[in-house]
């Protein structure tokens, strides 16, 4: 089921007004309408994915349990690498089977032995990846003793399952997530209401700004062959915007609905295009997979805390493997590799410095300085996204030599588009040290928020695009 | 709880009450306007048209058949070209329904027939053009069977969803609708084509679907359904099938026996007259795409249409 469906708009209310219903101390009744909403919600693309979750999220808790009631680290540990054997198994088994299967043809072709490659003809379960995150999260939090296991099943299977989250994140954790399924929840009209602000912000940022960009983006990278150069630099620059609102867009109505039945959750996106380097920018773009690598993989793996080789070694391991995770592809490995280079720079500067860079008071003498690290930053970020929406390397090589190569030509892009980046772009400028970019606390009157809210609300219903899936459903 | 839901009621009422404005505006100025498919509708709907000789049928009529053409069989009688462009049988129907709300019954009635028409419509071009008509029930029906999102059809304010660009042409009526909707046809509803053959475009695309027979059941028994109630009402059908390039007819091998079918199931009730074969359906000078005659092709296909209605018109009223 998709946010900006009919099916959606008549499946929260019901949702909802049972949840509350139930009443905020029948905890284990709410969780349980939680997982069957969740079901139904996930099953609505094909019922099959149901069962694979199912099958998923049980062993994990078995495998919590068991990880509970053994003390000696043997045992723990067999259970641990099962856990996590299970569950790289399933997400390599369904998304990069067919990208091991025809590199390996290659490989045996390029060595001169012909090979047909078993390719499977299945369709990759929706938000995979995320919810296998979420799970192994859970198991690695128990093994490292950072939490106890959960022996509340309706509370754990409401945890991975929940609906808002399941399908495209954020990626949350179980140390401070998993609890608020085992205890009250409260309903604050304020937090809820805000939820209701949020979601508005979300479906205005997919609706009309993603779904808009989408319209021109998925022409010029069709027929990039014969485009102008303008017309090339505009879709980069319009995809950078179709991918923010999309994901963002995605993970503020997650956000703002798991406010409306009384959970928190951190903020997924911090306003990335104001950053002023790669590393502010991974500090604000999606942030719940940027903490999950740097929990999971770069610490574990050492950090920065051998030296300066190390620490190149493992950022570069971590942007890679987080390319790997968006797709099976070599163009999203190098996508992700185009990343570890261009935050390396700022990281060994700070890193040398022996400081992170500390948020300086505003002041107008900084404004030339910050304008060109967020142009250069942004510039960088649309230069990588060519290579992640190109169908291969060759195209996206192609794509950017045809930019230095052809005329710059006209613009055939709606001058509408442009006024609604702005629009986001200063509401969220404004908004910055907000949650979300429709807070409008600097608003005083009552009559003239609700026609802001409205006039979005509007806006949403006849500028937004016919409706396409969210990108990051794909990963 | 109580605030919360009365607030949120309140919104949604007070944003059903700016989307029914907003309707409303975008409403009443598609319906003063007189371009694009909207100038078709519209004269049906001001109930001026009463036309005595109706075409109805795909852009096959719309772009191919010349009232002015056809004036010397029917001297005196008002002819009126209401093709709809992209659309087949059961839109067409829809429109004539319509229409007949309005406006008296016709004396004939010419239908081009083509190898889509009588399949289910996509709702490709122009859907906007049937926004505006919502509250008659066969544009409804017609919407429904295009599988247009019900609430769209039903929920009076929710029609113009994602239709900036006909609220934004209300809110400044001298602004010209953009696109195929900014387009004029004639008084009589003929829209010639002044293109020419484009043969990269044809390599390119050589229109696949219209290469093909497309045959709905459903659809084919309305039509001789509708048949069946002209002949009741003793209104003349007759039914037209229109020239095709040679290359594409090329491509549809079993054309002359459908073509030959379709004249034994609409005979001898209605007139079948196949025009699909014409000397010059080999020269591209004719045409601006694969089915399509430009406005020279449509002047000589009128011309070789008059001409098979003069010979078949008083043959029939005789027999």
């Amino acid at each position: 089921m998709l946010f900006n469906s009919v099916a959606f708009a008549l499946f929260l209310p019901i949702v909802f007004g049972l949840y509350w219903l139930i009443g905020a101390r029948r905890i284990r009744l709410q969780n349980i309408l939680l997982i069957l909403a969740s079901f139904v919600f996930y099953g609505w693309w094909d019922y099959r994915f149901v069962l694979l979750l199912l099958a998923s999220t049980s062993f994990d808790f078995f495998v919590g349990i068991q990880l509970g009631r053994f003390s000696d680290e043997r045992h723990r540990r067999w259970f641990f690498r099962a856990s996590i054997i299970a569950n790289l198994t399933a997400l390599g088994f369904f998304k990069y089977f067919n990208f091991f299967a025809e590199n390996f043809e290659r490989l045996l072709h390029s060595v001169g032995i012909q090979a047909q490659p078993i390719l499977l003809q299945i369709i990759l379960p929706v938000g995979i990846s995320f919810y296998t995150f979420h799970s192994m999260s859970y198991v690695i939090d128990v093994y490292r003793r950072h939490r106890e296991p959960c022996r509340d099943a309706t509370a754990y299977f409401a945890f991975i399952s929940f609906f808002p989250l399941l399908v495209a994140g954020p990626i949350v954790r179980a140390t401070w997530f998993l609890p608020q399924f085992q205890a009250e929840r409260k309903f604050e009209p304020p937090r809820a209401a805000d939820g209701m602000r949020q979601m508005l912000w979300g479906f205005f940022k997919k609706m009309v700004i993603a779904d808009g960009c989408a319209q021109f983006v998925n022409p010029i990278f069709d027929t990039w062959q014969s485009q102008p150069a303008g017309m090339l630099v505009a879709g980069a620059v319009l995809f950078a915007f179709q991918i923010y609102g999309d994901f963002s867009g995605y993970s503020d109505i997650a956000i703002g609905c798991a406010r409306l039945f009384g959970f928190h959750l951190l903020p997924n996106f911090r306003y990335p295009f104001f950053a002023q380097n790669f590393v502010e920018f991974w500090r604000r773009w999606h942030i719940s997979l940027t903490s999950w690598f740097r929990d999971y993989v770069y610490f574990p793996l050492g950090g920065s805390r051998g030296g300066q080789w190390q620490m190149i070694r493992n950022t570069m391991l971590v942007f890679l493997l987080s390319g790997f995770w968006h797709g099976a592809s070599w163009t999203m490995i190098a996508w992700g590799g185009l990343h570890g280079l261009f935050i390396l720079p700022t990281m060994l500067l700070q890193h040398r410095s022996g400081r992170k860079k500390q948020e300086k008071p505003w002041r107008w003498t900084r404004v030339p300085g910050y304008l060109l690290g967020v142009l250069i930053t942004f510039t960088l970020f649309c230069l990588t996204l060519v290579v992640f929406r190109s169908a291969d390397m060759g195209v996206a090589v192609a794509y950017l030599e045809r930019i230095g190569r052809v005329p710059w030509g006209a613009l055939a892009i709606e001058r509408r588009i442009g006024v609604f980046i702005l629009i986001m772009l200063i509401a969220e400028w404004f908004n910055r040290h907000q949650e979300h970019g429709l807070t409008l606390n600097g608003v005083p009157s009552r009559v003239l928020r609700w026609a802001i809210y409205l006039c979005l609300a509007t806006l949403i219903f006849f500028f937004g695009a016919p409706p396409q899936t969210f990108f990051y459903f794909q990963f | 709880m109580k605030s919360f839901l009365l607030r949120c009621a309140l919104f949604l009422a007070l944003l059903a009450g700016l989307l029914w404005m907003l309707t409303y505006i975008t409403d009443s100025d598609l319906h003063r306007r007189q371009t694009g498919p909207f100038q078709t509708w519209n004269e049906a709907a001001s109930g001026q048209l009463n036309a005595d000789i109706l075409i109805l049928g795909s852009s096959h009529a719309h772009v191919q058949i010349d009232p002015a053409g056809l004036q010397h069989i029917w001297p005196g009688l008002k002819i009126y070209n209401a093709g709809i462009d992209g659309y087949t049988w059961p839109v067409h129907l829809a429109w004539y329904r319509f229409y007949r709300r309005f406006n008296k019954q016709p004396q004939v009635i010419i239908l081009n027939v083509d190898y889509q028409e009588f399949s289910k419509s996509a709702l490709r071009i122009n859907p906007l053009q049937f926004l505006p008509f919502t509250n008659d029930s066969s544009v409804r029906r017609a919407l429904h069977e295009m599988d247009m999102p019900w609430p769209r059809v039903q929920v009076p304010f929710l029609k113009y969803r994602g239709e900036a660009n006909a609220l934004l042409a209300a809110l400044r009526p001298s602004q010209p609708l953009p696109g195929e909707y900014s387009k004029c046809a004639h008084a009589d509803g003929f829209m010639p084509v002044e293109a020419h053959w484009d043969e990269a475009l044809f390599l390119q695309n050589p229109q696949p679907d219209e290469a093909k027979i497309n045959l709905d059941s459903s659809v084919w028994h309305s039509f001789l359904h509708f048949k069946k109630a002209c002949f009741q009402k003793g209104i003349q059908l007759i039914t037209v099938f229109t020239p095709h390039y040679s290359r594409i007819s090329a491509l549809i091998p079993e054309g002359p026996a459908y073509r030959a079918w379709l004249r034994h199931n609409i005979e001898p009730e209605a007139l079948f007259v196949d025009c699909a074969s014409q000397p010059y359906s080999n020269d591209t000078a004719f045409f601006y795409n694969s089915n399509h005659l430009n406005a020279r092709g449509a002047a000589a296909f009128t011309q070789a249409f008059a001409d098979s209605l003069s010979l078949l018109l008083p043959a029939r009223a005789n027999h």
